[in-house]
């Protein structure tokens, strides 16, 4: 039985068709990661347009492909020149220009894209066994567990955020809000909809998504002075000589990168940037030689450089097995899956399991994909970092307003997009993180129906939603997260921290 | 555009209460004391408590002598047309595709703001043309999207 499906998912991936999707998803992942200011979260809202014309495989395998490669890519630009190609490459850029100034921008590029290799495959493994058997065990999650389960996803997205938990805040009820809108509510009345018919289905999710992560960079573009011309000097050499050797010297940190990446990634409101931070500092704390971090050592990019792609694909296991999303991108990725109906939940595994199948050997492929056509970027870098951005963003303004309106054939979508990409542009302006919002607007019809039904069911007993052993679980947990704060600080209260004296 | 803590959060205040009252009048489901009213009304309430804090926490740091300051851009008149521009393509492309068609409406569109983002002249109408031609390609061609053809109907495939 499974058997079979293995090989339907198999014979649907090695179409030709969907293999060629898969090789012009890298090389556009390739490009998007290694240009500065544009994120692999983009490279998926400037897919979903595409994607829409397409079966559910190459659908998926493309936003799989063009995220794994752009994650990877993004730490050429930050080897070579300083400048992170996206968030995530962030927290080891100045670690890897260090070694690129040593001379060893070989072995720093090198080990971003073999441990990304390691990371992303030690992710999907840990996909594949986990995600099935979550689904398995979620089957009989009733009301009560799911809507614990969305204000877990929803608190982690707000004390996970590395801005204040005030903004965050601020942000998940703007996102909440959103969700709001329209007629998809357990009472089925229009809200907020003042008379415009185009808003009773809600605020549509894709063009939403398109504007949060493309528009608004567009926009942050346009009033940005002029850059300098960037100017590589760097020659790169062979990046795989001596890996085998980093492998053998790290094995602990390869490890403890990849299972730390994958938990973060499937976190909610948490992906791939935080994940490598994370990872950074642990490694650096965990090292024997701490003091070397920050003058071009290769420890830390080898130990984030496995966290941030396992992220990738721990993000997937909350997305697929309950529909709550484990980043920004897996949020766009959700929206996808429910227009190809392939509704994420527990079911996902039983209704589908042909496409969760190829799914997973897509990510597979992607990975490994990723050494050579790795090495192609390395080698192309000083032609691909010199395609200047203001020829792009007008281009990527262009491809949203035709895409984004050939999704339903909307003016009104296009409009949305518009302007949640100046909501996201202002947020993002005034150090409110944009995280917490896509969550709401994903999450927020999910919480609401729950949160109904299992009053109905309870006929309005609060104390029903600790009535079941999982749900009493999930909801005591959640309540001592929410309580963490203030029970450390009376902790703290009654016990003075006690003054140390050297002398 | 950064603006201080305080004005943030009045204007989330101010919202947070026009979403409080707007939920007031929605109707309660019959014999349900839940209904459509119940998550916007948390919601607002959520959104004026933080709106409090937020003020609170700009009148603390105008104390300690931040003060709000005009971004470099405003005053910059090419980046405030080159950020009007935007909203102003979107609107262009809605009004004039129809007629003229999806290509000559892309070219024109890409020919503007290039030269708003300080493209050279003859790079801005070769890549123009060029990238009005891909990106017809991909979605008339490879994608199969009904882009209008507009007064170039003659040439339609």
């Amino acid at each position: 039985m499974e058997f079979t499906h293995l090989l339907a998912a198999v014979d649907q991936v090695t179409d030709p068709f969907v293999l060629g999707v898969i090789l012009v998803a890298a090389a556009f992942g390739l490009f998007v990661g290694a240009v500065p200011g544009l994120s692999a979260t983009m490279a998926v809202a400037l897919l979903v347009p595409v994607t829409f014309f397409m079966d559910p495989v190459p659908a998926v395998a493309m936003m799989v492909t063009a995220t794994a490669m752009a994650i990877t890519s993004g730490d050429i630009p930050g080897c070579l020149l300083r400048i992170p190609g996206t968030p995530s490459s962030a927290a080891y850029t100045d670690e890897a220009f260090a070694m690129t100034r040593k001379g060893n921008a070989d072995m720093a590029l090198g080990a971003s894209i073999v441990f990304s290799f390691v990371g992303g495959l030690f992710g999907t493994i840990v996909l594949i066994t986990a995600a099935p058997a979550l689904a398995d065990f979620a089957l009989n999650f009733s009301s009560y567990e799911f809507f614990w389960l969305v204000v877990l996803g929803l608190t982690c997205a707000i004390f996970i955020s590395p801005s204040s938990t005030l903004k965050g805040f601020v942000s998940l009820l703007i996102g909440l809000f959103l969700a709001c809108v329209g007629m998809n509510n357990p009472a089925a009345y229009p809200r907020f909809t003042f008379g415009n018919e185009n808003l009773l289905n809600g605020v549509t999710l894709l063009p939403m998504m398109v504007g949060m992560f493309a528009i608004s960079e567009v926009l942050r573009y346009s009033v940005k002075s002029r850059q300098a011309p960037l100017d590589i000097k760097t020659q790169v050499g062979n990046i795989f000589t001596g890996m085998w050797g980093l492998t053998r010297k790290y094995p602990m940190s390869i490890l403890r990168g990849s299972v730390l990446g994958t938990a973060v990634g499937a976190l909610p409101g948490a992906g791939a940037d935080i994940a490598a931070w994370m990872s950074y500092g642990v490694s650096k704390k965990f090292s024997k030689e701490p003091e070397k971090f920050g003058t071009g050592h290769v420890e830390g990019i080898v130990e984030a450089g496995a966290a941030n792609n396992s992220a990738l694909a721990g993000a997937w296991i909350p997305a697929l097995v309950f529909g709550i999303p484990g980043d920004s991108i897996t949020a766009i990725v959700i929206g996808v899956l429910y227009m190809k109906n392939l509704a994420p939940g527990p079911m996902i595994f039983t209704n589908s399991p042909v496409e969760m199948y190829s799914v997973f050997i897509v990510f597979i492929l992607a990975n490994i994909i990723m050494l050579p056509l790795g090495y192609l970027a390395v080698k192309l870098a000083k032609t691909v970092l010199s395609v200047p951005t203001n020829i792009l963003m007008p281009m990527i303004l262009l491809f949203c307003i035709v895409g984004t309106f050939a999704i339903n054939n909307s003016v009104f979508d296009v409009v949305v997009m518009l302007c949640v990409g100046l909501l996201a542009y202002f947020m993002e302006e005034n150090d409110i993180p944009i995280a917490p919002a896509v969550l709401g607007v994903v999450l927020g019809g999910m919480l609401e129906e729950n949160f109904i039904f299992s009053m109905i069911k309870a006929d309005g007993d609060f104390l029903m939603f600790f009535s079941r052993p999982i749900a009493c679980a999930l909801g005591v947990f959640t309540l001592f997260i929410w309580l963490f704060p203030l029970l450390a600080k009376l902790y703290k209260r009654a016990r003075p921290a006690q003054k140390v004296s050297y002398e | 555009m950064k603006i201080d803590d305080a004005l943030t959060g009045l204007l989330l205040g101010i919202f947070s209460v026009a979403v409080f009252i707007a939920a007031l009048s929605f109707p309660p489901i019959p014999g349900q004391s839940f209904g459509a009213s119940l998550f916007p009304v948390w919601i607002a309430i959520g959104m004026f408590v933080c709106a409090i804090c937020l003020v609170v926490q700009g009148f603390r740091q105008r104390a300690q002598g931040y003060r709000m300051t005009v971004p470099a851009w405003l005053h910059d008149k090419g980046a405030i047309l080159r950020f009007l521009l935007i909203p102003a393509t979107l609107v262009f492309y809605f009004e004039v595709a129809d007629y003229l068609g999806f290509l000559i409406t892309a070219a024109l569109v890409l020919v503007v703001l290039f030269r708003a983002f300080a493209v050279r002249w003859l790079t801005s109408l070769v890549v123009a043309v060029i990238g009005a031609l891909a990106i017809h390609g991909m979605f008339y061609g490879i994608l199969k999207v009904p882009l209008p053809w507009g007064v170039l109907e003659f040439l339609a495939w």
